[in-house]
């Protein structure tokens, strides 16, 4: 018996830990495609310092899960539900299991490693936190300062009369 | 989700300033463009009136030309604020239409995902789609392959249901796929205003139909995220106070087979317009506008909104006392449920109680009460004074004037004649007089009706105390006169209703909802009752009959029936009680024991006796003794025959003894045998039926009487030329009938011809 040796890719993170990915995953990563081939034969991990550990162990398991799933049934009945759940209820749990900061950090590092459907679920999730609250509710969940002048804020609501019926 | 800190962080060897204070805005650490593809899953209403007040920075990113442009101009096409001309200079004769729009979107966007294409060849419809592009635009493929934004486009135009296009938005958002959810929405969007301006040169197109289906999936893409917001339940809206009834069949094995197959109980998100109504905190004095489509959850929407808010006392005040039971069970204990003449019955109407005179008011009671008046046929008159003082009683006005008196009388000679004003003084004059009558306690000769004491009442002035907010059910029904008790009053005050939905006119009803300027209105037009199939045909009533453009009506993902085939029980709603007649004798007819029939309303409110009296009416004296036969309606067995009964009813335009009379003549002699017919087959539990507001299966009978209506819009079609000339003016509630009958179905709608007509007239077929 022999075992099948998986081709591996190494990164390092902002910690200085080195993961050792599989190259079917780390094919998903947009950014890292051109120069996966170099990776490949190289001992030397590539750093990306943006991305901390917690961060990478997500990106993998997201991308470990989506691999083998393949897309979804196409018949009539199961249509509709596919598509009007967007993000899945797993992807659902996964994205916010860890907190405000995970999430936006897992956004930054999909944007960086380019990694587009990951990058898409995050955003609709964080979308999903904003829709339906009020202005003030927006702020206070995320944190945000209201730097509006009171003049700019009459401004704003004037110029969005449109959209107000 | 809480913002949790815990995790100091260091990016590129800059410490974010927040973190030390321990309050990070992660916001701060994205770059524009990954706020912009947060922005883009949101509907246009919040980026436009929320998200961009938040900060600066939003406003910024927002505002920006470069930010969704296709969206933004979709939204504001549909708003009237961009002329549609601009969209159709390049693309010729409608004829060319579909042709220049597929060509035109090859230049949408240059392309930066490779495997666009690839991710479309999994569309069911895609080979077809190929196909058409080598035969008709051989410029939009390269080598062979087609352009991705064109492919959509097509795939778009071929689509047949609303999952076609939703397939193209789950092809392309698949976690492989290099197309962003940005790219690919402004693309739709794009083809949506497109389509949407196409609409307005010509509406009778196949693009209605097109355009219907892309902002359906666009709308559900973006309200597809549960919202967690307490309990709903769900809703339950207004009763259909028309003659109707259904059938019960055994289908019960159908039922079950489609509870399988449909999809997991949705009722317990919140829609985005729904979140946004639960999270707007009234002021003292705000009127607040809540303009809910049929089967939109506005009932669940203020649960939540009242169980959010605990420390207030609400007063909900709904239409009738069967909704105010109902209501009672799904309000928390800050609300107190009550019905308009509930409220006034512990101030005013408990004393008429008392009295003993607490009753409706009868035809016969007030022609005793009247001053003889000469070359006045007593009863006729008697109607008109009555009319005259209900439709001041339905009023806000504090005194009766000629201005209630009916403008019309039904000529001797059939023809509607205006009522000369002498008359009307002389009505107006009678109706003051037994207005008093009516008011007097000790005066026993005519009765005290219950809008009588709610009228009593309203004159008053009466304050409500104890309340920080009135929601106010069904708006669009309220009378004046209720709308004056209720509007006056100094709280927060929350409308709801749909003016599309109002069928009370005939009872005075002026559609508050459309009189009251409001301080904030709300709009709920995502249904859940069913899915795009019934949607799409209520929407096409709505369009032609109401013009409504402003607002498309949605529904939810489940498939619905309308072809022709039945899911469970069968509700045949009808706009006459002839009708009503009609198709029960049909079913009785039939000879299947199995069929039993309901009447939602029971058989005493459809008036069965009343019937059976008008025919005892043409029989003929020694017929009536030898069948034993006595007319026991006090009306009717006033009058000496037929001729004078039918004569009466015409002159005082009564519709309801006008309904009979021709249920009368058709049958003839076969009336009673009919009649006792139908109750031998009928059943008094209709389980949920009873309610009345929503059947899994609805008939729509072909009596409404939008003819008129559709004649003016759409005179020069020529389905609607072809239409028989009906007699009758236009009358816009005919329209709000129709629509509220259709929006009654959840699984299935039998059509009626009228209805397939109006689906011709938005290019559907």
């Amino acid at each position: 018996m022999y075992k099948k040796i998986v081709p591996q890719i190494k990164l390092e993170t902002y910690e200085k830990e080195v993961f050792e990915i599989d190259l079917d995953i780390a094919k998903k990563f947009g950014k890292l495609v051109p120069v996966l081939q170099e990776l490949l034969n190289d001992d030397k991990p590539l750093t990306i310092k943006t991305i901390n550990s917690g961060t990478l162990k997500k990106i993998i398991t997201w991308c470990t899960y989506h691999k083998g799933r393949s897309p979804p049934p196409e018949d009539d009945d199961n249509r509709m539900k596919h598509s009007t759940e967007e993000v899945s209820s797993w992807d659902d749990k996964f994205l916010q299991e860890d907190g405000q900061a995970a999430l936006f950090d897992l956004i930054s590092a999909a944007h960086t490693l380019d990694i587009d459907g990951l990058l898409d679920v995050a955003c609709k999730v964080v979308a999903t936190m904003i829709k339906g609250k009020a202005p003030e509710e927006i702020r206070k969940v995320f944190n945000i300062k209201n730097d509006f002048t009171q003049q700019e804020e009459d401004q704003v609501r004037k110029e969005n009369d449109w959209c107000e019926d | 989700m809480n913002v949790s800190p815990k995790r100091s962080k260091v990016e590129n060897g800059y410490t974010h300033p927040d973190i030390a204070n321990g309050n990070p805005v992660y916001f701060d650490r994205l770059p524009d463009e990954l706020l912009e593809i947060i922005f883009a899953q949101l509907p246009v209403e919040s980026l436009n009136s929320i998200c961009n007040r938040v900060c600066t920075r939003f406003n910024r990113i927002i505002s920006s030309e470069r930010f969704v442009p296709w969206k933004k101009k979709y939204h504001k096409l549909k708003r009237m604020l961009i002329n549609p001309v601009i969209f159709l200079n390049e693309m010729g004769s409608p004829a060319d239409y579909l042709v220049k729009l597929i060509r035109y979107m090859k230049e949408f966007k240059p392309i930066t995902a490779g495997n666009m294409i690839q991710c479309l060849e999994r569309h069911k419809k895609y080979n077809w789609a190929k196909a058409l592009m080598q035969e008709r635009v051989t410029d939009c493929l390269l080598n062979e392959e087609p352009n991705p934004w064109c492919c959509i486009t097509v795939l778009v135009i071929i689509s047949q249901t609303v999952y076609d296009i939703q397939e193209i938005i789950q092809c392309l958002l698949v976690p492989t796929s290099q197309c962003t959810s940005i790219e690919l929405l402004e693309c739709l969007y794009c083809i949506a205003t497109f389509l949407y301006a196409f609409k307005t040169v010509k509406s009778d197109e196949v693009w209605n139909g097109l355009h219907y289906r892309l902002f359906y999936a666009l709308y559900l893409y973006e309200n597809s995220q549960p919202v967690r917001q307490g309990e709903l339940n769900i809703e339950n809206s207004s009763p259909v106070s028309m003659g109707e009834f259904e059938t019960t069949n055994n289908n019960e094995a159908v039922e079950e087979t489609f509870a399988r197959n449909s999809i997991p109980d949705k009722s317990k998100q919140m829609t985005h317009e729904q979140t946004r109504i639960v999270n707007y905190d009234v002021q003292p004095g705000d009127i607040i506008k809540i303009v809910a489509f049929a089967g939109t959850g506005k009932t669940s929407t203020l649960v939540t909104y009242t169980k959010m808010r605990p420390n207030m006392r609400f007063l909900m005040v709904v239409y009738n006392k069967s909704v105010s039971e109902y209501a009672k069970t799904q309000f928390p204990i800050n609300v107190e449920c009550r019905t308009g003449h509930s409220l006034a019955y512990g101030v005013s109407g408990i004393r008429y109680k008392n009295a003993g005179k607490l009753y409706d008011l009868k035809v016969h009671a007030v022609t005793q009460a009247l001053p003889i008046r000469r070359g006045y046929n007593l009863y006729t008159r008697a109607k008109f004074v009555m009319d005259t003082v209900k439709t001041f009683i339905a009023s806000a006005d504090p005194c009766i004037t000629t201005a209630h008196v009916p403008n019309e009388r039904m000529g001797d000679n059939g023809q509607l004649t205006y009522i000369d004003s002498d008359k009307k003084e002389i009505y107006a004059k009678d109706a003051q007089l037994l207005w008093t009558k009516m008011m007097n306690l000790n005066d026993k000769s005519v009765t005290m009706s219950h809008d009588g004491y709610l009228k009593v009442y309203q004159l008053s002035k009466p304050t409500l105390w104890g309340y920080d907010c009135i929601l106010i059910d069904e708006a669009q029904d309220m009378s004046p006169a209720l709308a004056d008790i209720l509007l006056n009053q100094p709280q927060a005050k929350i409308l709801v209703g749909d003016p599309h939905q109002q069928i009370y006119a005939f009872r005075g009803a002026v559609n508050a909802m459309g009189r009251v300027s409001a301080t904030n209105v709300f709009y709920l037009t995502q249904s859940f009752r069913f899915g795009p199939e019934i949607a799409q045909i209520a929407m096409c009533c709505l369009e032609t009959l109401k013009k409504e453009k402003k607002k498309t009506l949605v529904g939810n993902g489940k498939k619905c029936e309308v072809t022709g085939s039945t899911v469970g029980q069968v509700a045949i709603i009808c706009r006459t009680n002839a009708t009503v007649f009609d198709e029960a004798v049909k079913i009785c007819r039939m000879n299947d024991d199995d069929i039993k029939i309901g009447f939602v309303g029971g058989t005493d409110g459809f008036g069965f006796d009343r019937i059976l009296d008008i025919y005892i009416l043409t029989m003929s004296y020694q017929q009536r003794i030898k069948e034993h036969r006595v007319i026991e309606d006090r009306l009717i067995s006033k009058f000496k025959n037929m001729w004078e009964f039918e004569k009466y009813a015409n002159n005082t335009l009564d519709c309801e003894l006008l309904g009979k009379i021709k249920i009368v003549k058709t049958y003839s002699i076969d009336t009673p045998v009919y009649i006792n017919k139908i109750l031998s087959k009928c059943v008094t539990d209709l389980k949920d039926a009873a309610k009345g507001l929503e059947f899994s299966t609805v008939k729509v009978t072909d009596d409404y009487g939008v003819e008129p209506i559709l004649k003016r819009y759409y005179g020069n079609k020529p389905q609607i030329a072809q239409l028989p000339i009906c007699p009758g003016y236009v009358n816009t509630d005919e329209g709000n009938l129709l629509y509220v009958a259709v929006t009654r179905a959840k699984h299935a709608l039998l059509m009626s011809p009228i209805l397939k007509i109006i689906l011709e007239l938005c290019g559907i077929s």
